[in-house]
């Protein structure tokens, strides 16, 4: 064999072990043989069995053609007589094709049954897809006295059935997060239930699985599972509106102007009011084309931002809370972006210039809308001042 | 020097040529039409030019054996039916004028259609004096475009028709037909495949039946109308999309949507259940931990809500999401402020509504709350919360 010819060979060869070595990794987020909770498993225990039975058919099935190709090479003898069809073999194959996929249909149907059931979830979340972020909004209920409404990340307690009400402001999108449970479609106008549950606190991260637009690969979320009784004391913080910063003449007093003149165009944070004492209330309605953008009410009490595309910690603090034990991971997390550990770089970079960092159409439209958070044009110290005030909103 | 046809070229070109000038001079050559013109005088002094330079194409008279073989001369292989039915689209875009566009819309199709055929048979004619040559070319330039599109057709006449069926049909006799349907196909399916020698005349004849069949079936029911329960729910207006969303909150009548299966799927995907039984308003919604809350529905999103009414008399469900200032102002000078609200029909006893709506702003927006109440009864009420 030439050099060349084995250089040919090496790619597919390498692409191969690349991809062997891939299934090895023990820290994959977004691993599906990694179930987390009691949905996750199930769908996890479903698809062992075709697994390992496909693989076993696939390695008899190549087996055989090595066989019949290697022993019937051709070696300069006659052809061999040309017959068609043979009714015992086909009929066989049929029949263990059929009993095999009965073999799996019957347990597949009823995971489909219990993963559609309801009944038993405590707890509603309406999950709602846009171009390219996920907003949660708890409604009210029992533990909930007023609605909550959050973006990137979805809080749920440990140990209970959560129920989701998935919807979509604009395209289809589709809600993933592996390790709890399988996809949901969000469809405009449409309301799809999924249950969901976490064994142990912890984030789990996911992805949006259908394709939504330009930055549809940076449309990714994460389920926060807290111990009940840290879910309770999130609620009670979220339930609280945003305190006003009391002296103006700050740098986080200066960002609260800029952010009622500028960013409430867009933006909701609760508790805001004009000078009247009247809410300030966000016109997303009449500047987006989904007629909403993320809540940041409690901006610093989650850990990423931009549609979960970056992280509000800085790498440390992340790496800290991701290898957090269970014990410790409610309390950590409860105490949301702490000073120092704010990913101050990324955040100015995305208040300096939004669509440079994840992909939009920000420009303004022939209805007058955009569909995503344009370039501001602030200042350094414009940028300075509302990170400081960001910082506040605890 | 110059031939007959290139002098309508040469005219042609001079006369964009003066109308360039003018229009440029008019304009100060910004305007888009100065590009315009500019590009057409090229074209036609291109055009002219060709013509010249060929003397207009013509063959000499006197040379008789070029006129009798030359393409040109060539007589078509056969009529062409083209003319007659770009003739009759053109009937048919007259009437659709008149009375409907859709009939407007078919003859458009049809005319473009026959315009498209007519101009490839034409030019095929004439390709060569092989008549056989000619057919064989215009079936290889237009065959990939006929025969998909003409299976479409096809295929389209026979799910129209097929729909029209189970439209009309009890909805019990419904599954009947559509499995005795299948089981035909699936019969004759078989026979094609295990028969290979069955003659084509009798596929073709069983084919030909079974969409006769069905076509005449489409007619039929058609003919019949749908069945009393369809009927009877677009008369409730079950049916009724967003556009028509808040159009009875003035008491007025309404037509109901005719799109009734983009409808049908809002139709099982409704965020909650108000129930009004003379007295008291009720609301049920999807997930049962919320089951006695207020109604939370988030802004920018498109829902929809059934209204039921146990009451003996007719009734609509209203929902009240807070004011809005209209672009034109008052006598006052200041800008009207109305209620932004989504209602019903007013309906029956024992009949259901359905409704879609998007609350545009949160309900902190309003001193007052959102609610949704049933009008003119005190007390039938329930709070709605926008976060």
């Amino acid at each position: 064999m030439t050099s060349n010819r084995r250089g040919l060979w090496s790619i597919p060869g390498l692409a191969l072990v690349v991809t062997v070595l891939a299934g090895c990794a023990k820290n994959a987020p977004q691993d599906t043989w990694q179930p987390a909770g009691p949905d996750a498993r199930k769908i996890d225990d479903l698809q062992r069995f075709p697994f390992y039975a496909a693989g076993v058919v696939g390695v008899l099935v190549l087996a055989a053609v090595i066989f019949v190709v290697w022993k019937y090479r051709d070696r300069g003898q006659a052809i061999p007589h040309q017959g068609h069809g043979n009714p015992l073999v086909e009929v066989g194959t049929i029949a263990f094709s059929a009993i095999l996929l009965a073999a799996v249909a019957v347990p597949t149907v009823g995971v489909i049954f219990d993963l559609a059931e309801t009944d038993d979830c405590k707890m509603t979340i309406n999950v709602t897809g846009q171009q390219w972020w996920w907003e949660y909004s708890y409604p009210q209920q029992a533990g909930i006295e007023s609605p909550i409404v959050t973006s990137g990340q979805m809080v749920i307690p440990t140990g209970q059935c959560v129920l989701l009400r998935i919807t979509s402001r604009d395209v289809i999108h589709s809600f993933w997060i592996p390790k709890l449970n399988g996809k949901k479609d969000a469809v405009p106008g449409r309301i799809h239930l999924m249950r969901m549950e976490a064994d142990t606190p912890g984030i789990y991260a996911g992805q949006c699985s259908e394709f939504c637009g330009l930055s549809h690969a940076n449309m990714k979320m994460d389920a926060i599972a807290l111990q009940p009784a840290d879910f309770a004391a999130w609620v009670a913080a979220q339930t609280t509106a945003a305190v006003a910063v009391s002296d103006q003449e700050t740098a986080a007093g200066r960002g609260e102007t800029l952010f009622k003149g500028q960013c409430v165009l867009c933006h909701q944070v609760n508790g805001l009011a004009d000078p009247d004492g009247k809410p300030l209330i966000a016109q997303a309605d009449v500047n987006l084309v989904s007629g909403a953008a993320p809540n940041l009410t409690h901006l610093m009490s989650r850990t990423t931002f931009a549609g979960s595309t970056y992280s509000l910690l800085t790498e440390a603090c992340r790496t800290k809370l991701m290898e957090a034990s269970p014990d410790e991971f409610g309390a950590m997390f409860l105490g949301g972006v702490e000073s120092g550990c704010l990913n101050v770089v990324e955040l100015k970079e995305w208040l300096r210039n939004a669509p440079d960092k994840k992909p939009m159409f920000p420009e303004i439209s022939k209805d007058g809308k955009r569909r995503g958070m344009p370039a501001l044009g602030l200042t350094e110290n414009q940028i300075n001042d509302l990170v400081e005030y960001l910082k506040t909103l605890k | 020097m110059l031939s007959t046809g290139s002098k309508l070229f040469v005219g042609l070109a001079g006369l964009t040529a003066a109308a360039f000038t003018v229009y440029g001079i008019t304009q100060n050559f910004g305007a888009l039409g100065s590009l315009g013109l500019f590009f057409l005088m090229l074209a036609l002094i291109g055009l002219a030019t060709a013509v010249i330079f060929t003397r207009d194409g013509n063959i000499s008279a006197m040379d008789t054996a070029a006129v009798q073989n030359a393409p040109a001369g060539t007589r078509p292989a056969g009529d062409s039916m083209w003319p007659f039915v770009a003739a009759a689209s053109a009937v048919l875009l007259i009437v659709g004028l008149v009375t409907d566009k859709r009939y407007f819309v078919a003859g458009l199709g049809v005319m473009i259609v026959a315009i498209v055929e007519w101009m490839v048979r034409a030019w095929a004619d004439r390709a060569s004096a092989d008549a056989a040559f000619n057919q064989g070319i215009r079936r290889r330039i237009m065959h990939p475009l006929e025969l998909p599109l003409a299976g479409l057709a096809g295929l389209a006449v026979v799910i129209y028709g097929f729909s029209r069926m189970m439209l009309a049909a009890d909805k019990n006799i419904g599954p009947v037909i559509f499995g005795v349907g299948a089981a035909l196909v699936l019969l004759f399916g078989v026979t094609f495949s295990a028969k290979s020698n069955m003659r084509r005349s009798m596929v073709v004849g069983i084919c030909a039946v079974g969409g006769v069949a069905v076509v005449a079936g489409g007619i039929a029911s058609a003919s019949i109308g749908q069945r009393d329960a369809i009927t009877t729910a677009r008369e409730e207006d079950h049916f009724a999309s967003r556009n028509l969303a808040n159009r009875e909150c003035d008491g007025g009548e309404s037509e109901g949507d005719e799109n009734a299966s983009g409808a049908v799927s809002l139709q099982s995907n409704t965020l909650a259940t108000f129930t009004f039984n003379g007295t008291n308003l009720e609301v049920d919604q999807i997930a049962g931990s919320l089951d006695g809350q207020a109604l939370t529905v988030d802004r920018g999103n498109t829902v929809s809500i059934f209204f039921v009414n146990e009451a003996a008399e007719h009734h609509r469900l209203r929902i009240y999401a807070g004011t809005k200032a209209s672009d034109t102002k008052g006598a006052d000078g200041n800008p009207i402020v109305t209620d932004v609200e989504f209602c019903t029909r007013a309906i029956g006893e024992g009949k259901t509504q359905l409704l879609t709506f998007t609350m545009p702003k949160p309900s902190a927006a309003d001193p007052e709350g959102y609610y949704a109440e049933v009008p003119g009864v005190e007390g039938a009420r329930v709070e709605v919360v926008v976060p």
